[in-house]
């Protein structure tokens, strides 16, 4: 060890990774470690943990079958936590698709203009990704709140009497997140079709493949590797998601990111917090490796 | 054979081809719109006359007359902003330092090392927030407090340290893409010209990493600018900061004033893409105008307020250090105005004009910056 640090290249290196890993290893890991810890022992009286600590996996089968915590009444639902995390996925899944759907051929259609073109609509994709979050998900709810703009747009038409609720709900919800993560779809979907070489295309119709097909057996697969980086960076932000849930949902929709949040305010359990924490955290990791395994370096980098 | 060659009648290909390409644009144009019609809504209703948000009444500008006097906000403008710096800072400085540490050297757990660097990045900010609470509430401050007796709470401090651990990564992924495309037979011509290993470094390596270095900064910026969640876990009783003080107004309702706040959010934001986006496109002229910019910002803004004070009785001997280090951008962006000039005179006419107006952009940021935090 001493050896090392008196070698020229070993101290340049020290030098240069030391405060990287040093911050890392200080404000990332060991934060983890103590969210594993805490997932692991029991709540204290008035919130917090019990000290000195008792170590119990009650909190991971709370999370399985709601109805072991202490405080759960005899009408209880056992799959309430599973619930949450299954509609939550099913959100995240139905985000995803319709951003691939949308997406897709919009990519298609910016790779096909014309070089300025391109890169002026590619700016307007990137911009969001920019701009505040909440702003942008407060754009949306003024246009879609009672009050709002669609509203008497469409009452104004004399198509509807009434205004419609379109907030506080799933389909808000779920609106709100194609809005937010739709550009997240786009960016990695163009840069797979960009690269695409459309004489394949040209190629397959000479052969007679109607364009359907070339579609569905050339360019499909030859641009997977976007499809699938795509799905990756909207479902994993999407499925841990708080902002638009809180704001569109309006607290009458729940999500992994809400149910977490109510458990370090209101209801004050940091450890089945934790508990649901390091599950979310595993469901989002597997998402992420399954996409290492499946792309390439090279497709990871034209990102 | 040949008869089973399937052969379209040239007619319909075309017509298809032509559905085609219209369902491609409109899609375009309807997401596109989507995208960005309550992003223009919300503006052309920040200066409604009327709290309306469906009828656009008349124009006026009194939303933003009552933002401007108003001091929750301010204080959290200039909290942001403050948090903002210092994190970008630590950030880049890091961040860069750990990508040429990885690039160039090979070490045991460097593949491990690099997934951790991602982790941040991938892992649900939710999560990220929780942990840092449960850090700094359950292990760090009881351990300063055992160990030191020093009895520590949560504020803006925590707020800086998370915000640089959730940037180091970013910065970290931008600067080793610029460090992946680098061109290292520079280096050993710099090295076979004779210059040592510190002088290759200033003079060669950094300003060919400076696209990358600045883009990341900005964007480490914009990141800590914008953050709710991890902000929210990490802060104190009585700090804000713009994310969360624009999060209570949200939450209460749809005001004109949040309309207001947000699109002068926007507008930050998008002079933050364009100069982002203008430094990574290379080109030194760019780089130069902005630092150019800043020190002149600064600068003027240490000018105009020399004056007051002396006359405003608030004279001490720390403001005016303060204001002679302002002064002294004034000083930088002078020494370094020839290498600016000379590198404009190598730029075509539209560069020379994006120049420029990077140096505006700059200027007008640090300007209001050194207001908002000195004020």
């Amino acid at each position: 060890m001493l050896k090392f640090f008196r070698g020229k290249k070993g101290s340049q290196l020290f030098g240069l990774l030391g405060p990287g890993a040093l911050w890392m290893l200080l404000f990332f890991n060991l934060p983890i470690l103590i969210v594993l810890f805490i997932s692991f022992v029991e709540r204290g009286r008035a919130g917090g943990i019990k000290l000195p600590p008792e170590y119990t996996l009650g909190n991971y089968a709370q999370f399985f079958n709601a109805c072991t915590s202490q405080f759960s009444g005899p009408a209880c639902d056992s799959f309430l936590y599973l619930g949450i995390f299954g509609s939550s996925v099913r959100i995240g899944f139905i985000v995803t698709l319709w951003c691939i759907v949308l997406g897709y051929p919009l990519a298609y259609f910016i790779s096909r203009q014309k070089q300025i073109w391109r890169d002026a609509l590619m700016i307007l994709v990137i911009i969001p990704f920019w701009t505040n979050f909440l702003v942008r998900t407060y754009a949306l709810k003024q246009v879609l709140a009672t009050e709002g703009l669609l509203n008497s747009f469409l009452m104004n038409l004399n198509l509807i009497n009434q205004p419609l609720d379109l907030l506080f709900n799933e389909f808000a919800v779920v609106v709100g997140l194609i809005y937010g993560y739709l550009p997240f779809a786009i960016l990695p979907m163009y840069a797979s079709i960009e690269k695409f070489d459309h004489t394949l295309m040209e190629a397959a119709a000479d052969l007679g493949a109607p364009p359907w097909r070339s579609f569905l057996r050339v360019m499909l697969p030859m641009t997977m590797p976007g499809v699938v980086a795509a799905l990756v960076l909207v479902f994993v932000p999407v499925v841990g998601a708080f902002i638009t849930p809180d704001i569109m949902g309006g607290g009458k929709v729940e999500m992994i990111g809400t149910l977490i949040n109510r458990q370090f305010g209101v209801a004050r359990n940091w450890p089945f917090g934790s508990a649901m924490s390091l599950i979310l955290m595993l469901l989002v990791l597997i998402g992420v490796i399954y996409y290492f395994r499946s792309s390439t370096e090279e497709t990871r980098r034209a990102m | 054979m040949s008869a089973q060659f399937p052969v379209y009648p040239k007619q319909r290909v075309r017509f298809a081809t032509r559905v085609g390409n219209w369902i491609l644009g409109t899609n375009a144009a309807l997401l596109f719109g989507f995208l960005y019609l309550p992003v223009v809504i919300l503006i052309v209703f920040s200066f409604n006359n009327t709290r309306s948000i469906a009828v656009f009444t008349g124009f006026s500008t009194e939303w933003y007359t009552s933002l401007a006097a108003n001091d929750e906000l301010l204080d959290a403008a200039r909290n942001s902003l403050l948090v903002g710096l210092i994190t970008t800072i630590a950030a880049t400085v890091i961040g860069t330092l750990t990508a040429l540490a990885m690039d160039r050297y090979r070490f045991k757990l460097r593949t491990a090392f690099d997934a951790n660097l991602y982790l941040p990045i991938v892992i649900p900010e939710i999560v990220m927030g929780i942990a840092l609470l449960l850090f700094f509430n359950q292990a760090l401050f009881p351990f300063l407090q055992s160990a030191f007796g020093i009895r520590a709470s949560s504020g803006l401090h925590t707020i800086t340290l998370s915000h640089i651990a959730f940037d180091i990564p970013f910065v970290y992924v931008i600067v080793r893409a610029r460090l992946a495309d680098f061109d290292k037979t520079l280096e050993e011509a710099a090295a076979d010209l004779g210059a040592d290993e510190w002088n290759t470094f200033q003079r060669v390596t950094l300003p060919l990493l400076m696209p990358g270095i600045i883009g990341g900064a900005l964007m480490a910026f914009t990141l800590s600018l914008d953050d709710y969640l991890i902000t929210a876990y990490t802060k104190g009783i009585q700090e804000q900061t713009m994310p969360l003080y624009i999060y209570s107004l949200v939450r209460r309702g749809v005001t004109p004033e949040i309309n207001a706040l947000s699109t002068a959010l926007l507008v930050g934001s998008i002079g933050l893409v364009g100069l982002s986006l203008t430094a990574q496109s290379g080109g030194a002229v760019y780089t130069r105008a902005m630092s150019f910019g800043a020190g002149l910002g600064i600068g003027l803004y240490g000018l105009f307020s020399l004056p007051a004070l002396f006359t405003s009785g608030a004279f001490s001997i720390p403001a005016l250090i303060v204001n002679l280090l302002l002064l002294a951008g004034l000083y930088g962006s002078w020494r370094s105005f020839p290498a600016y000039r000379e590198e404009l005179n190598e730029t075509n006419r539209s560069g020379k004009i994006l120049a420029w107006i990077a140096a505006a952009i700059v200027l007008a940021a640090a300007y209001l910056s050194a207001f908002l935090l000195l004020y």
